[in-house]
């Protein structure tokens, strides 16, 4: 049997060969369509990866035809917080939120709907450089290191070794994706060592 | 303290020592009966020394043992065993409270109505949750049905406990709102608004209404007669709200047809069981001498439920939702029957 420990949002069955990795977000290959029964819609758009206007561009064609849709764009979430924010307390239920750019802003705007009330049920997300990080390569990752308790966007691949720009201890980055907090823990990569 | 003192202490009290954990069958005195409406009756009960009660989850029932005149099944028992949902929050109760609507079929709900009075010792057994908030909620809608109000009304006070927000839709009939006043005096306090409905179709018209403006992260309940149920499940469905934001509790169950014949096998023994028309699994199981638990008999409450191995299934109770029906693995035994005329099923029993 399979267990997914954290799934960023409605997973699709991926041509995957091997196991997905517990604690690693399973992204979908390509964007969910809009889920029509929804009544009204709020894209997000974070990034400015071409890939991430194409694809918001996309959804807001097919779910302004359905009902009342609200866009934010930003370049990334700092940016757009406050406007993300404003939208989650003016949606009301039966929405459905859709986020788009690259994970590590989609991983920490999932966690803020979530924390705003949203439901696995009304997110869908997509992450553009998802299929990068599956393959090993480094991106963008949302990091909360655990000595100095902050999270911080570090480049670096899923599993890798990275500096945390707060502390500057040498991190392991862990294969251990909170869902409420949008980030990858990581601790001291040396801390077994004497010296 | 010696060993044999603690096995001892043990034996004597098998689980929690403090009473307020009873919740096994056990009396407790009628301390106030009050006239809500024509047709309701308020029952409050007390432990008969007077202690602290089993805390428990908003929405949830207390099973009550009544002696109705006419009995639903075997003619040599005089006894029903009916749940009837607690209107309290919940919270250190020394008090469990209830309203029962007088069905008018001589049976334990006019029983309540007929012989209990101020004095009396009931047996009860819980209460029993099966009908609790999320504990993601954020912001409740909570829809009332007639006397589908307790368990709302218990929510209600849960939240204005809690300092959470609500909107409570009520439909009853003019002149026969139980509870009401209670519900006007907590739609007094901040975050709590109330919407009265007397008719079917402003009821409909304030459900299209209230599903289309709740904020995220609301859930929904809803408790009353099946048509409303049926009503709310719509508005929810037209207003876009996903599955899992919308929770209902049936008190009455539909009229079920005597159903096909078919054979279970009890998967232990390897015995055989012909289930005719008209008779339910459950009475058969009970008969072949099998101790399976019980309460409503007809598909509401849960307690009925069996494990199942193989075999093709009907599932016709109010309790699973659909992709437990769907998984094949479980069937309460009270309304459930096998798929099709002359199915065999194996209960892992």
């Amino acid at each position: 049997m399979t267990v997914e420990a954290v799934r960023p949002g409605p997973v699709q069955p991926t041509p995957a060969t091997a196991e997905p990795v517990l604690g690693l977000p399973v992204w979908p290959a390509e964007p969910e369509p809009v889920d029509a029964s929804g009544t009204s819609y709020l894209v997000v758009a974070l990034g400015t990866a071409p890939r991430t206007a194409t694809v918001a561009a996309d959804w807001v064609r097919a779910a302004e035809g359905r009902a009342p849709t609200r866009l934010v764009v930003a370049d990334d979430l700092d940016a757009g917080r406050s406007d993300l924010e404003a939208a989650l307390t003016a949606a009301r239920t039966g929405v459905r939120i859709m986020l788009v750019g690259g994970q590590c802003d989609v991983l920490l705007g999932l966690a803020l709907a979530r924390a705003y009330g949203a439901g696995e049920a009304e997110l869908r997300s997509f992450a553009v450089d998802g299929a990068a990080a599956a393959a090993g390569e480094a991106t963008d990752l949302p990091v909360y290191c655990a000595h100095c308790r902050d999270t911080h966007r570090v480049h670096a691949p899923y599993g890798g070794e990275a500096t945390c720009p707060g502390c500057a201890r040498h991190l392991e980055i862990h294969h251990h994706l909170s869902a409420s907090r949008g980030s990858f823990l990581a601790s001291d990569a040396r801390a077994r060592d004497l010296a | 303290m010696s060993a044999p003192a603690v096995e001892r202490a043990v034996e004597r009290y098998p689980a929690h020592l403090h009473p307020a954990y009873a919740t096994g069958v056990r009396s407790l005195r009628v301390v106030e009966v009050v006239r809500l409406t024509d047709t309701v009756r308020h029952v409050v009960l007390e432990a008969p020394d007077g202690g602290v009660l089993a805390s428990y989850e908003p929405g949830a029932h207390l099973v009550v043992t009544t002696f109705p005149e006419v009995l639903p099944t075997e003619a040599d028992q005089t006894e029903k065993r009916n749940a009837y949902s607690l209107t309290g929050d919940g919270v250190n109760p020394r008090r469990y409270a209830v309203s029962v609507l007088r069905r008018g079929d001589g049976g334990g709900s006019d029983w309540v109505h007929d012989a209990l009075a101020v004095g009396d010792l009931v047996e009860v057994e819980g209460p029993r949750s099966s009908f609790a908030p999320r504990h993601d909620q954020r912001h409740a809608l909570l829809v009332a049905g007639g006397i589908g109000v307790t368990p709302v009304l218990s929510h209600a006070r849960a939240v204005v406990r809690w300092g959470g927000t609500c909107e409570i839709v009520y439909s009853y009939r003019p002149g026969h709102g139980a509870h009401l006043e209670d519900l006007r005096a907590l739609a007094a306090r901040p975050g709590v608004t109330l919407h009265e409905a007397t008719t079917v179709e402003h009821t409909a018209r304030v459900l299209a209404e209230r599903f289309a403006d709740q904020p995220l992260g609301t859930h929904a309940y809803a408790c009353g007669p099946v048509p409303m149920l049926d009503a709310y499940v719509d508005a929810a469905a037209a207003a876009g709200w996903p599955e899992g934001r919308v929770h209902l509790e049936r008190f009455t169950a539909p009229e079920l047809d005597a159903g096909v014949p078919f054979t279970a096998t009890v998967a232990s023994t390897g015995q055989r069981l012909a289930v005719p028309p008209g008779t339910s699994l459950l009475t058969a199981l009970l008969d072949a001498g099998h101790e399976v638990a019980n309460l409503c008999r007809q598909g509401v409450c849960g307690e009925c439920l069996v494990p199942v191995r193989s075999g093709a299934l009907e599932h016709r109770d109010l309790v699973l939702s659909e992709s437990e029906k769907s998984a094949g693995d479980r069937m309460l035994s009270c309304v459930s029957r096998g798929g099709h005329a002359g199915a065999e099923i194996e209960v892992d029993l």
